[in-house]
């Protein structure tokens, strides 16, 4: 009895101590840094590896010849009252085209560049800007820039499978990931750079991953709308091409669903 | 001596808990009633008006004195997802302002608080707030060439009580375009409002019956502007909509999230044909798909649903040999259609005109069925205008104008009665047959519209056995001439 009633007393006491102790900053450790996915999706373990890969094309942006893309980045190990450079290095992605600095985005180490690549005072989010250029050889092929963080005296690196981003710049029509995504695929059958070309030409639409999306979410019914008259588009086409129906860059004859 | 220490402690708690008071409840009283009166069942108010309750409360305790409030919600809401009640008063007289947005399903709480006993009791009442253009008959109408709107207001019963003329113009500022052709009522096709579209030959107006404010012209109906304007109806079967115009078909589903608007026209074959849909359809009631008729190719088409690119053509029904068991293929049949309700269309042959048909229609997309009552020259039938089926449920008649005579003709044994002789100088332009068993206004007429130089009168003419009785049950007047006339409760 004496050893309950003890050991109650000491597990009240304790309790009451620990309660006042002071909360500390609990991830005080190196510094370390590594790219994760968009500040929405921190909390989201299924965003782990979101954004990894991704593809910019400039058919969409209008005449301009230059753009940028954004990645984000996270210092682990706590704050700094002082801004923290970052360094990034592009690392060659084997069996691919791999874009080359200056000619399709401007070098990491450019001077100008350097002073944008770090982690703000007091903040442990940072958006990594990469300044692509519309060259002429992205008209035939695309290219793709992977680049990683490198350590230095600032961070040393985070996780291993967070260190590298993957970008794949085009100025050519795509698949984008919306094609693939139930509503589209049943709207639209399967891709080819003719019929989205086919699709943008008849209905004066962008047909660009974020208008998809957008699209979808806000207003199906002008998607089907719009395929609608896609579809009747093709009609008219076949139509007055018996002989020479419209076909897909593979050779493959165009339907829609 | 574990068990027993566990056995001790049981103990110890169970005798703890019998110290505890009994505040139990042992009185056996009936228990007290609040009555209250000189409350209606519900209460239907314009807008801005006040709602004025002044209800006397009496209590089964004997003299009381009452701590009471008024409160207000909206009685449509969905499982747990409890609307906010308003306190509108906190006094047993209500001298309210109503400032709720006009809607049918709110609902006053009325609560009266014994200061004595504590005892409290809450009523429920319906409560519809409304605008004076909404509800009643409305009557579509034209002056040759521009169309309006006539409200008969129905404030207690069917029976019309006052009339507010040209109530489209005097809320729009404008009259529509075009001859008066129809009108069509939806309450899903805004959320938290009731449509009504109005149709003429040369525009389309969809406005709340609330405000009675256009919110869509035929243009803004649709995703891209037609060139034309020609609307031939606009009807819905649930959430899809089909809307005529120039002889295509455009369709739209509410059930998708955006703006209600109608996509491009739909193809009529996997060639893109071209075609001219009469403003005749129907629907069938089982499986709610509309069937429509191409005057082009003479041909039946059904509409799946309503965001499909392409219509369907219907094929005929075939016994297992392929024989055709229809009087009349559903396909290029050199027909045009003269009119179409229900089971039944009529129709003319594209080169025989003196060969009219009635045919009883069994819709079925993949057998459609005709059985053909070849209308002689000397029926009344022959030459019929406005013709109006008898809704389902009703008698298997047709009604429809000779000349200055209303006929019938029973589509079961085909035999024409005289039902009406409209005054000399009247001239029929208007028969439909519309009902609702829709409490405390239900109703069931055939309507006959008639002009005469340039005013209109609808006569609302009740049946007997399938017959109209020899007056009518009232008469709608105004000037024009009637295209359509609709009743929203």
């Amino acid at each position: 009895m004496k050893s309950i009633k003890r050991l109650i007393a000491v597990a009240l006491v304790s309790s009451v101590l620990v309660s006042c102790e002071k909360e500390q900053f609990p991830f005080t450790d190196v510094a370390r840094v590594q790219f994760g996915p968009e500040q929405s999706l921190f909390y989201n373990p299924n965003a782990n590896l979101a954004d990894t890969l991704k593809n910019y094309t400039f058919i969409y942006a209008g005449n301009k010849t230059i753009d940028t893309v954004y990645f984000d980045l996270y210092a682990t190990g706590g704050v700094s009252d002082q801004d923290r450079i970052f360094t990034l290095k592009q690392v060659q992605f084997a069996g691919a085209n791999n874009a080359v600095a200056g000619q399709h985005y401007k070098a990491f180490d450019n001077e100008l560049m350097k002073n944008k690549y770090f982690v703000k005072a007091g903040q442990v989010h940072a958006r990594v800007p990469i300044i692509v250029y519309r060259d002429a050889s992205l008209k035939t092929k695309d290219v793709v820039l992977k680049f990683q963080v490198q350590e230095n005296a600032n961070f040393k690196l985070g996780e291993a499978t967070n260190l590298w981003r993957k970008l794949t710049l085009s100025d050519r029509l795509g698949i984008s990931p919306q094609w693939n995504t139930g509503f589209y695929k049943f709207l639209l059958g399967g891709y080819s750079t003719v019929k989205h070309q086919f699709l943008i030409d008849h209905t004066g639409q962008l047909w660009s991953e974020e208008w998809m999306k957008y699209s979808i979410e806000n207003d199906p019914g002008s998607v089907m709308n719009w395929v609608a008259i896609a579809k009747t588009a093709l009609v008219d086409y076949n139509n007055a091409h018996p002989l020479d129906k419209l076909k897909d860059e593979n050779g493959v004859l165009i339907v829609f669903p | 001596m574990k068990k027993i220490y566990t056995i001790a402690w049981a103990a110890v708690a169970l005798l703890a808990l019998s110290c505890s008071k009994d505040l139990g409840n042992y009185d056996f009283k009936p228990k007290e009633v609040i009555s209250i009166e000189g409350v209606e069942k519900s209460y239907s108010i314009s807008g801005t008006e006040r709602l004025m309750i002044d209800p006397s409360l009496s209590s089964s305790e004997g003299n009381a004195n009452f701590d009471c409030f008024w409160g207000i919600y909206d009685g449509d809401y969905q499982g747990l997802d409890l609307p906010k009640m308003d306190t509108i008063s906190k006094t047993k007289t209500l001298d309210y302002l109503v400032t709720q947005r006009p809607y049918d399903k709110w609902k006053l709480v009325f609560c009266a608080k014994n200061k004595q006993t504590g005892f409290a009791q809450y009523w429920q009442i319906p409560l519809r707030v409304t605008t004076p253009s909404a509800g009643g008959w409305y009557v579509l109408k034209d002056d040759g060439s521009q169309s309006d709107i006539d409200l008969f207001k129905t404030p207690t019963s069917i029976m019309p009580a006052s009339k507010l003329e040209n109530i489209y113009s005097s809320y729009n500022g404008k009259k529509m375009e075009g001859k008066a052709l129809f009108l069509a009522y939806s309450t899903e096709y805004q959320p938290s409002s009731k449509t009504l579209f109005v149709g003429t030959d040369k525009d389309l107006s969809a406005l709340s019956i609330y405000t009675f404010k256009e919110f869509r012209n035929l243009g803004g109906l649709f995703f891209e502007k037609p060139s034309v304007k020609a609307p031939g109806f606009l009807m819905n079967t649930g959430a899809n909509y089909f809307l005529l115009n120039d002889g295509q078909l455009h369709g739209l589903s509410t059930i998708l999230l955006g703006g209600g608007l109608f996509s491009t026209r739909k193809l009529i074959d996997n060639v893109n044909s071209p075609y001219k849909l009469s403003k005749y359809f129907t629907v069938d009631e089982v499986y709610r798909a509309p069937y429509f008729f191409d005057d082009m190719s003479s041909s039946f088409f059904m509409a799946g649903d309503a965001t499909d690119a392409a219509l369907t053509a219907v094929t005929d029904a075939k016994d297992k040999n392929g024989k055709l068991l229809t009087a009349m293929t559903a396909k290029n049949n050199n027909k045009k259609l003269l009119f179409m309700d229900g089971l039944y269309a009529y129709f003319q042959d594209k080169t025989d005109a003196n060969l009219k048909i009635l045919s009883n229609l069994t819709l079925n997309s993949s057998a459609f069925q005709m059985v053909n009552d070849t209308v002689k020259t000397m029926d009344k039938f022959f030459n019929a205008t406005n013709i109006a089926i008898l809704q389902a449920g009703d008698e298997n008649m047709v009604y429809f104008a000779n000349g200055n005579e209303v006929w019938s003709r029973n589509l079961s044994n085909k035999q024409e009665t005289r039902q009406f002789i409209v005054p000399a100088g009247e001239e029929i332009t208007f028969i439909k047959h519309r009902k609702s068993e829709d409490e405390p206004y239900a109703y069931n007429y055939v309507m006959v519209g008639t002009k005469v130089g340039g005013n209109y009168k609808v006569r609302m003419f009740e049946k007997s056995s399938g017959d109209l009785k020899p007056t009518p049950k009232f008469i709608l007047e105004g000037t024009g001439s009637v295209g359509d006339v609709y009743f929203v409760k």
